[in-house]
């Protein structure tokens, strides 16, 4: 086919030419047995995590998938097979139960698959970074951790911790019968850790966990981010909550911070744009969505609220080159100025509304999953005014400043959500006049969005992350990022969560 | 088909990992999974897949230096590459002071976890069961989504001390939800078994069918506490968060709702709660090789005993338990029917969604009702209602409830046998739009 001298021209990694004719065999067989289209991925997944316990290390594991996936088009329906076993010869055997479960399906389907056009991209892309983390040794990570915990458990009052640094990797090679051939790797880091204060007497005990958050980065960023110098802040916060008043319910405004906030706009902004779930194709599982096609247009949020996809912004999860349809990401708005404009979607998905082109939007986490849309990047814009999240809380006469992701739910069409946090600070006047703990806020999703009322400019703009957000059956796992300026919300409901009460 | 059993790639481990480090401990887990499986929604299938795989799980510890690698490659190169890995990340890990010596030779108690009727269970039958899970639906003029999978593996435990374990096993799950087309109704169904015969495909879609014509075009009622009849798959996910905290070391370290409550009843007298292989089609042993004996965690509402691996056992004095994944509620007395009998005005419960903790001290969760909500006036089902968000404590829950249905069965997993139950004062805390 050709393949390899295109990818030789290309910049970055280089690909092992055994692969090459892997997924050659695996894309000729295909076609051979009536595939009208066919797409193959090698696909590499690392893990390694150094765990701490107390005052010692607990867990050091190394964890690698490796295998191939092929997914082919015969008479619009599609079919899919993997194997560890990545070899020619094994190609033969994959592209016979991909075809067949595809012939299959064909047989009992009415919809034809119809995928939108896309260049066939021959290119590599890799994460940018300084130092690779898989190259610096484990017992220095412990060692890295291990300092955390002495802070952690030097600050009186804290009588637990745990810590953890995982890093990822994730590597892969696509072919598509249109001709791509795209190698891209993802280096990826998740650190943290927790304190818990047990209260001596009352038995009650609370945890606070540090707030920053995993990237695509190297090890620079565990230099650069503060992790270990947190660490008696992050102690002595634990202390307080356990020691701080209960929160009283009621209707109070909000000043969220970007610690917290990215985990609500994942599951209320993020979570209802993603096409599948709008038509139904996710109903059996995460559920569908109030964002359906005949609100395109309409209000999702206050007029300052502008939200938008984006699998390039860097160092977040799920940025990348191209995704598992070969189609170059990209960046776009979900939410214009409060109105809903757009979706995620991918090639498949793309005609179902009308669009010409995939969003990019495709992804399949390992080798044995079937690729179907995930989330991209989904971040708010930070406001036009430059104010910090001081200027919020100065702004502020009766509210509550949350700090840190906590407990989430939300229902299965995405109205309906209540979420904690890590630290909570009682706004009064323009002030904080102390902590609170236990407290909770529930909200419906485009109420919420309508009323926010202000926004943090850039300088308060930054990324919170998931490494595990779960969809599809068989369930999907997607590391995906939220970038988002502090914001104040008006009017939301706050709850006790140790004291259930209407 | 595996073209090699667990065990023998766990002693072709072991050889190689004597041959670098023969002072080493080793501990191999060795399983081979087919997976196959097939989606639909819309009415009609949208994917499906036949994948196998490997996980090949080594343990090598060093005194207390130990590391652990996974892997899915087992040609000899990338084994003995690994091995040297795991060996050189042992020798350089720091010392682990909770790692326990690898267990020796050890007596399971073989159960019969494989079907070789499920494990031929191949795509055309796949989609023949889901044509007739969708009749009842298609008939009604509903849209309908779903998932069957299907596993066909052979799981073991190996060690340098002469433990050797292992164990095949079947496993499939089925599921449908189906949604009337004006979007107002919404009903769900599902099973997971370990055998063919037991995998029935027009049941699951039949009773997914009823409750969505039954619940469409909800009515809606305020917020507050009410009586509840929690179906089965609606008490399990009560139930799994009240498992996750019959942890004795977190008893012991003061963080739990369960301090200084062994031997103290815990909830309601109705409620017996057990792990029990030869009941339940769980595993005989554990990710270490444990053998996983009967236990009672819950007898009569009173808590007997706590889950505790070998580490924090030992260090306590105490017998560790293994950990287990399979549990049975046992069920009471009352029929199906009769739990809605004398309820003036409560709700029926079909499942629960989204459940996350948010106070571990009082064991309190949130969560969603969905698929199925209605409204019980005098003894019956009277209407749909629309959905609520719950905040309400498990513990509670569980103790204020006053029968309990006289079937423990698998819904969304065959390890997990759970009952009907009636409960008080259950906490709806807020309407969800969601249907």
């Amino acid at each position: 086919m050709g393949l390899a001298p295109a990818l030789a021209q290309a910049r970055g990694l280089v690909t092992d030419a055994t692969y090459l004719s892997v997924v050659n065999a695996a894309l000729e067989q295909s076609k051979r047995l009536g595939a009208s289209y066919a797409d193959v991925r090698i696909h590499r997944r690392r893990e390694e995590t150094v765990k701490t316990r107390d005052d010692h290390v607990n867990t050091v594991v190394d964890i690698e998938r490796f295998g191939v996936g092929l997914r082919v088009l015969v008479d619009g329906a599609w079919g899919f097979a993997s194997t560890p076993d990545v070899g020619v010869r094994e190609m033969k055997k994959l592209a016979d139960i991909a075809t067949s479960l595809a012939k299959a399906n064909a047989a009992v389907g009415r919809r034809r698959v119809e995928l939108a056009p896309n260049p066939a991209h021959v290119d590599v892309w890799q994460t940018a970074l300084e130092k690779d983390p898989f190259k610096i040794p484990v017992a220095d990570k412990a060692e890295l951790l291990l300092g955390v915990s002495e802070r952690l458990r030097k600050v009186k009052g804290v009588s637990f911790t745990r810590g953890w640094i995982s890093t990822h990797l994730e590597w892969k090679l696509f072919a598509s019968t249109d001709g791509a051939l795209i190698e891209q790797s993802q280096t990826r880091i998740d650190p943290g850790y927790e304190a818990t204060a047990v209260h001596a007497t009352s038995g009650d005990f609370q945890s606070r966990a540090w707030d920053g958050a995993g990237l695509q980065i190297g090890w620079e960023y565990l230099e650069k981010s503060g992790f270990l110098e947190a660490a008696t802040r992050v102690g002595e916060e634990s202390v307080e909550k356990l020691n701080a008043p209960a929160v009283k319910p009621g209707m109070r405004d909000l000043i969220l911070d970007p610690t917290n906030l990215w985990l609500t706009i994942h599951e209320s902004v993020g979570h209802p744009t993603e096409l599948d779930r709008a038509l139904g194709y996710e109903a059996n599982y995460a559920g569908t969505s109030f964002a359906t096609p005949d609100t395109l247009g309409t209000l999702y949020a206050s007029p300052i609220v502008t939200l938008f996809a984006d699998k390039t912004t860097p160092g977040a999860l799920a940025t990348v080159g191209y995704d598992d349809d070969g189609v170059r990401t990209q960046k776009w708005n979900l939410v214009d100025k409060g109105r809903f404009v757009a979706y995620q979607t991918t090639r498949e998905q793309a005609g179902w509304i009308g669009e010409k082109a995939s969003r990019g939007c495709s992804y399949a986490m390992d080798h044995g999953s079937v690729p179907f849309q995930r989330m991209p990047n989904v971040s708010l814009q930070a406001g036009d005014q430059d104010l910090s999240t001081a200027d919020l809380i100065k702004a502020t006469e009766d509210g509550i400043y949350i700090r840190g992701a906590g407990s989430w739910s939300i229902d299965h069409q995405r109205y309906n959500f209540q979420f904690t946090g890590q630290t909570f600070q009682e706004v009064k006047n323009g002030k904080i006049v102390g902590p609170l703990k236990d407290v909770g806020y529930q909200s419906n999703s485009p109420t919420f969005w309508k009323s926010c009322d202000l926004l943090g400019g850039p300088s308060t703009w930054q990324l919170g992350s998931a490494f595990n957000d779960g969809k599809g059956e068989p369930e999907q796992s997607n590391g995906v990022s939220h970038g988002c300026p502090s914001a104040r919300f008006r009017g939301v409901s706050i709850l006790n969560t140790k004291d259930q009460k209407l | 088909m595996a073209t090699e059993a667990p065990v023998q790639v766990g002693k072709r481990v072991l050889a190689l990992v004597a041959k670098h480090e023969p002072k080493a401990e080793v501990l191999v887990g060795a399983a081979y999974d087919h997976r196959t499986h097939t989606r639909f929604a819309r009415n009609e299938i949208t994917t499906s897949g036949d994948g196998d795989d490997w996980t090949l799980s080594i343990t090598v510890q060093l005194g207390l230096r130990s590391a652990t690698a996974t892997t899915n490659q087992l040609d000899p190169e990338s084994l003995d590459k690994l091995v040297q890995r795991v060996i050189a990340n042992a020798k350089l890990s720091p010392e682990l002071p909770e790692t326990m010596p690898v267990l020796g030779a050890v007596k399971v108690t073989s159960n019969a976890l494989h079907d070789p009727g499920l494990a031929s269970l191949g795509a055309r039958a796949r989609a023949q069961g889901i044509a007739a899970a969708l009749e009842p639906s298609r008939s009604a003029d509903l849209l309908t989504a779903g998932y069957v999978e299907v596993h066909d593996g052979l799981i073991a435990r190996i060690s340098s001390a002469g433990l050797e374990v292992s164990a095949p096993y079947t496993d499939a799950s089925f599921s449908v939800t189906a949604r009337t087309k004006d979007g107002t109704g919404s009903g769900w169904n599902a099973l997971g078994t370990r055998k063919r015969a037991e995998l029935d495909f027009a049941k699951v879609g039949r009773i997914a069918a009823q409750k969505a014509l039954a619940s469409a075009k909800p009515k809606t009622i305020e917020p507050g506490r009410y009586t509840v009849v929690l179906e089965s798959a609606a008490t399990a996910d009560l139930l799994w968060h009240l498992v996750t905290a019959l942890d004795r070391r977190n008893v012991d370290e003061g963080r739990s709702a369960f301090v200084d409550k062994i031997g103290s009843r815990v909830i309601n007298e109705r409620f017996t709660l057990t792990s029990d292989p030869r009941r339940t089609p769980m595993l005989p042993f554990d990710a270490e090789g444990s053998p996983l004996a009967p236990r009672t965690w819950i007898d009569a509402g009173v808590l007997k005993e706590l889950t505790v691996g070998r580490y924090w056992a030992k260090k306590q004095g105490i017998e560790s338990t293994g950990a287990y994944d399979g549990y049975e509620l046992a069920a009471g007395e009352t029929a199906p029917d009769a739990l809605l009998k004398g309820i003036k005005r409560g709700v029926l419960i079909t499942r629960l969604w989204y459940a996350n903790f948010i106070d571990e001290k009082t064991l309190s969760i949130t969560a969603l009702t969905r698929d199925g909500t209605f409204l019980i006036e005098d003894g019956v089902v009277t209407q749909p209602i629309r959905n609520f968000r719950i905040n309400q404590s498990v513990l509670a829950a569980f103790d204020s409830a006053d029968a309990v249905g006289n079937v423990s069965e698998a819904t969304w997993s065959a390890l997990w046998r759970v009952p009907s139950i009636r409960t008080h004062d259950f906490l709806l805390a807020s309407a969800s739009d969601a249907i």
